[in-house]
Order: C-alpha cells, then sequence, then structure tokens
C-alpha cells in the first residue's frame, strides 16, 4: 500500500516536470501564430501598399507588387514631406536633450538631497506624468498665443516637455535610487562638490536609463499629435503626424502615397524601438510603473 | 510602504549632532534640511516648466470653461452656462459623447487586458525565438498614433484588402463600409486602439510574470497543479497589483486619446464615435469657443481624479 502510494507520488511527479501537455504545447503556438497575423499584417500591408502602382493597389489588388515601385516616396520627399521631417526630428531632438539636463538634475535633488518639501515634490511629479493632454491644450493654446508662438515650432519646443519631462525625473529617480550611495559619499570625501558627484559618478553610472530617458522624449516627441495638430498650423511648422492628415484630399487615389509617408513617419520610432527593445522594455516596465 | 521623506528626516535627525546651544543657522539648516538651496536649484527648471505649462494651465482651464471665450477675443464671465449648455442641449452631443467615451474605453480596456494577459502568458513560456517574438509583438506600440490609425483606416477602406477579398471571394453582395456605420465604426475604433495599445500591457504583464518566484511554481507541480491551476492560483494573484496598476494608466491614455478617433472616424458617422475629448477639441479649436471646450474637457475630470489618486498613491508606495 505505502510503496505504491509513493510509486505514484513520484509517478505523478515525472509526469508533471515534463512541463505542459500536448494540448497546451499546441495552444501555444497556435496563439503565437494569431498573435503574429494580428501585429503584423498591418505592417505588411503599409509597407506593401507603399510599394504598389496606384493599378496594382485600386484595380488588380495583388497582394505582393510585381516590382517594388518607388514614385509614391519620390513624389513625397520631392514635395512636403522633407519639411515635415526636418521639423519633427528639430523639436523631437530639442526636447529630448532639454528633458534630460532639467529631468536629471531634478531627480537628483529629489533623491539624494536633503531638504523640505521634496516629497511633496516627488509626488506632484508623479501627479503631472498622470495629467493627459486632452485636459491641456485648450488652456495651453491661450498660453502659446499670448506668447506669441503660435504656429511656430517654438511652441512645440514649449509644450512638449510637459510629457517628456514627469516620465524622465520619474525614471531617472528611480535609477539613481539603485546607485549605491557610497559610491557618491567616496566622492564627496575625495573633495567632489554635489554637482561634481552628478557630473562624474552618478550620471556616468546611469547611462542605461539616460539612453531609456532619451529614446522615449525623442519618440514620444516624434509620434506626438494633438499639441501639433492645435498649436501649429501653417506648412512652415508642421511636423511629421500633421503633415500626413494633411495628404487627404491631395489626390483622389491617395492611399499609394499616404502608406509610403506613414512608413516614413513610423520609421524613426520603430528603428529605435527595435535597436533598444531591451532597455526600453526595462524602462517601461520597471521606471515607469513598478506593480 | 517606506516613503522618501520619512527615510530622509530619520537620517537627517540622526545625523545632526545634540548640541545644547544651536545657532539660528545651525535651526535653519534642520528646519529646511541641509541641502535646500541646491536642492531647489536643481528643481527650478522642471518646477517652472511643469508649473508654468502644467498646472497654471489647468487651473486656467477651470476659469476659462466659465467664460464665453472666443479665439481672438476676451473672454466674458458667463458663471455655469458652458456646463448647463452642455448638459442641458442636445444639440451639443455631449450625452453621446459621454455614452460613447464609456462604449469606446470599457471596450477597449477589455479588449487589452485579455490580450495582453493572453499574450504575456504565451510569451512567459519557454518557446524558441522568444526574444524576438517579443520584440514583433512590442512593435505596434512604438508606432505613431497617427499610423497606425492610417495603417488600419486602409486595411478597412472600402479600396483596401478587407473590402478587396470580399470583392474577390463574392462573400457579400456589398462592400463593408465600416465608418458609414455607427457600430462598425466603434468596432473598427476599439479594434484599433487594442491593437496600438496591447503591446503596454503585455509588456508589463510578462515582466510581473518573469518576476513570481520559480519555486511557487516547483512546489504546486509537485502538488499536482496542472497549467491552468498554476496560472489562477500562482501567477494571477501575483500580477494583480500590476493588472491594476496598468488598467488604471490605460484607462486614463485611452480616454484621453483622441488621435486615433480623429484620424479614422472625425467622431462619425453622426457623432456615434465622438468622445468627450474630441468633442472638447471640436468645440473649442475648429468651432472656436475656448470656453465650452475648456467646460467639455473638465467635465472628464472627476473621473480622472479619483484614477489619479488611486493611481499616484500605489505608485509613490513603490518607493
Amino acid at each position: 500500500m505505502v510503496g505504491s502510494t509513493v510509486h505514484n507520488a513520484v509517478h505523478a511527479h515525472r509526469r508533471m516536470r515534463r512541463g505542459p501537455g500536448a494540448g497546451w504545447v499546441v495552444a501555444t503556438y497556435a496563439a503565437i501564430a494569431i498573435f503574429l497575423v494580428w501585429t503584423l499584417v498591418p505592417f505588411v500591408w503599409m509597407v506593401l501598399t507603399s510599394v504598389k502602382t496606384n493599378k496594382e493597389i485600386y484595380r488588380d489588388f495583388t497582394f505582393l507588387p510585381k516590382e517594388v515601385y518607388w514614385d509614391h516616396y519620390e513624389k513625397l520627399l520631392t514635395g512636403r514631406m522633407g519639411v515635415w521631417l526636418r521639423n519633427s526630428a528639430f523639436v523631437s531632438s530639442v526636447t529630448t536633450a532639454l528633458s534630460l539636463v532639467m529631468g536629471s538634475i531634478g531627480a537628483y535633488a529629489v533623491t539624494r538631497l536633503r531638504f523640505a518639501g521634496r516629497r511633496v515634490v516627488a509626488q506632484a511629479l508623479v501627479l503631472t506624468y498622470l495629467v493627459p493632454s486632452s485636459l491641456l491644450f485648450i488652456p495651453l493654446f491661450q498660453t502659446v498665443s499670448s506668447v506669441g508662438l503660435s504656429n511656430t515650432l517654438g511652441a512645440l519646443l514649449l509644450v512638449y516637455p510637459t510629457f517628456t519631462l514627469p516620465y524622465c525625473t520619474w525614471m531617472m529617480m528611480s535609477y539613481f535610487k539603485s546607485i549605491p550611495v557610497e559610491l557618491e559619499e567616496a566622492a564627496l570625501i575625495d573633495g567632489c562638490s554635489r554637482l561634481g558627484v552628478l557630473w562624474r559618478v552618478t550620471l556616468p553610472l546611469s547611462l542605461p536609463a539616460i539612453a531609456v530617458v532619451a529614446l522615449f522624449s525623442f519618440t514620444q516627441s516624434w509620434n506626438e499629435f494633438l499639441y501639433a495638430l492645435v498649436f501649429t498650423n501653417s506648412q512652415a511648422s508642421r511636423t511629421v503626424t500633421v503633415g500626413l492628415t494633411q495628404m487627404l484630399g491631395d489626390d483622389v487615389f491617395f492611399w499609394g502615397q499616404m502608406m509610403a509617408g506613414a512608413v516614413m513617419a513610423a520609421l524613426p520610432s520603430v528603428v529605435l524601438y527595435t535597436a533598444a527593445q531591451r532597455l526600453v522594455i526595462r524602462g517601461l516596465t520597471v521606471g515607469g510603473i513598478k506593480g | 510602504m517606506a516613503r522618501l521623506a520619512t527615510v530622509g528626516t530619520v537620517t537627517t535627525a540622526a545625523r545632526m549632532p545634540n548640541l545644547g546651544i544651536v545657532g539660528w543657522r545651525m535651526a535653519t539648516r534642520r528646519l529646511l534640511g541641509r541641502d535646500a538651496a541646491l536642492g531647489w536649484t536643481l528643481l527650478l527648471p522642471a518646477l517652472v516648466i511643469l508649473g508654468t505649462l502644467l498646472a497654471y494651465p489647468f487651473f486656467d482651464s477651470v476659469i476659462l470653461s466659465f467664460q464665453d471665450r472666443f479665439i481672438g477675443k476676451t473672454g466674458t464671465w458667463i458663471g455655469l452656462k458652458n456646463y448647463a449648455d452642455l448638459i442641458g442641449n442636445p444639440n451639443l452631443h455631449f450625452w453621446e459623447a459621454t455614452r460613447n467615451t464609456i462604449v469606446f474605453v470599457g471596450a477597449a480596456i477589455a479588449g487589452k487586458f485579455a490580450i495582453g494577459l493572453t499574450m504575456a502568458a504565451v510569451l512567459n513560456q519557454e518557446v524558441p525565438g522568444r526574444n524576438v517574438l517579443r520584440g514583433l509583438m512590442f512593435l505596434p506600440w512604438a508606432l505613431p498614433a497617427v499610423v497606425s490609425a492610417y495603417a488600419w483606416r486602409f486595411i478597412l477602406d472600402d479600396t483596401g484588402p478587407i473590402n478587396g477579398f470580399i470583392a474577390a471571394f463574392q462573400l457579400r453582395d456589398d462592400y463593408l463600409l465600416f465608418f458609414n456605420d455607427p457600430k462598425l465604426a466603434m468596432f473598427a475604433l476599439v479594434t484599433v486602439v487594442v491593437w496600438s495599445g496591447t503591446p503596454f500591457w503585455t509588456m508589463n504583464f510578462l515582466a510581473a510574470m518573469q518576476a513570481v518566484s520559480q519555486e511557487l511554481y516547483e512546489a504546486a507541480e509537485i502538488d499536482g497543479a496542472g497549467t491552468f491551476a498554476r496560472f489562477r492560483y500562482i501567477t494571477f494573484p501575483s500580477i494583480q497589483p500590476v493588472l491594476l496598476v496598468t488598467t488604471m494608466l490605460s484607462t486614463i491614455w485611452t480616454s484621453a486619446n483622441l488621435t486615433q478617433i480623429f484620424v479614422l472616424t472625425g467622431g462619425g458617422p453622426n457623432y456615434a464615435t465622438i468622445t468627450v475629448p474630441l468633442l472638447s477639441y471640436l468645440v473649442a479649436i475648429p468651432g472656436k469657443q475656448l470656453g465650452a471646450g475648456a467646460a467639455a474637457s473638465m467635465l472628464m475630470v472627476p473621473a480622472y481624479l479619483v484614477l489619479v489618486v488611486l493611481l499616484s498613491r500605489r505608485m509613490l508606495d513603490q518607493e
């Protein structure tokens, strides 16, 4: 009796150790296939459409183009798209630089310096991270026009830090906390000033966080739409996301060009995220929120 | 639960030498903290930016909502009239917008939750090429919202692949005109928002799942728990805090998102997909009535306030 119970237990144990049963394995692979199709079909279709002729898109309904047709891209790049891309690149880079500097020094103050009120500041920063832009674009429209920045890229440089800065500061705060304070104390004892410590010790140790924060600020600014739509309404100040919406009505058969424009607008963010994927996922899940 | 400042003040107090006579300098230092000057200086740029461009505009918006204010003109104080109009005048479509916002957010959150959880559970298995799969499934999140909206708009367009497929195989007599039918338009909208928003959920869920101790699973296996039981009794309870925070964060962002609605339906057909943020945009910017638009956006604040208070408390508790 006893022997058979033990035998059963061992047997059961062995069976379990083999992992999930065949049914679960099949279900897992089926799910992967479905998720891949769901995720990738819009990308594939967008890219394929962007290199098809109008005849292939509208008349023949071919899946693959006979040959790669670059005209949609060429037309866009010789047209206004170049200006839009330049504007987006400019605004996103400057916003990123500003947020990095202001976010790092602010985060350092809150995490490493001792002064009254820093707890309140830390809480306020979380709060600002959660305020959606849909609540702010109307009053900001007033602010932007009252300082005379309507329809300029300056308006976006002014406003974009409102969504990049809270995340930057928050993210740098949680990273700084993970750096042993002893390293900084050693530098202080060696005669380094507080700012010297930040520059020579803390920031060099925070390069992974800086990379994530820079990437996040850049792509979020690049992808932003609502503020750009509301604050910039001139050809010269249009960013690429708003530019795309202006392409409608240029031509009855616009989907080829639209998809080419969409591919170009998506490229920087997609490339950056793919290149730094590991860092980003860690940054998003650990820095942004921690369960 | 250890909050920032509790740690701070305790250590500061402990480090302070307990002198019999404390000079005024020492006293202020104790009161303000030893790094007050430098601390506030370093915080200044961020505080100025966030104060003037985030906090001030928010309160400005409250004031604006009590005014009759046209773009380019000075406003006049009209008390609660903007709110009364929104609530009382059906031509302003506020109640439709409210109903749509609830349906849209509810459906989108349910979709992201279900797909995100399943995707994370799948990616948590030991399958070959897991990192590549994870990278691919993350892609929609990297896309600008405008781009994902146009990619899908073409897929759902009458000249797009779905209708091409219907025509090629004669599955239906007529095309599926997604953006002409109220129900189909809302369905299309939710689909696109779920598609582009799910990766954020997947990655959070996956990170939480990978933090669950392997020993718990081994113990459960020995006790004879099957795959489903392990998920139900170990994975799910362990990741529950993450589920909650992700849901609240995404609820805020989804309800505030008007980019994809703007591109896909513009609120149509016949206001069937207009949401409160889109309504506030349409009233304030193309309609030029800043005051009324601000009032519409203010009516979202009570809901946000609940979420923000709950969330910021949770996020700070992680410290």
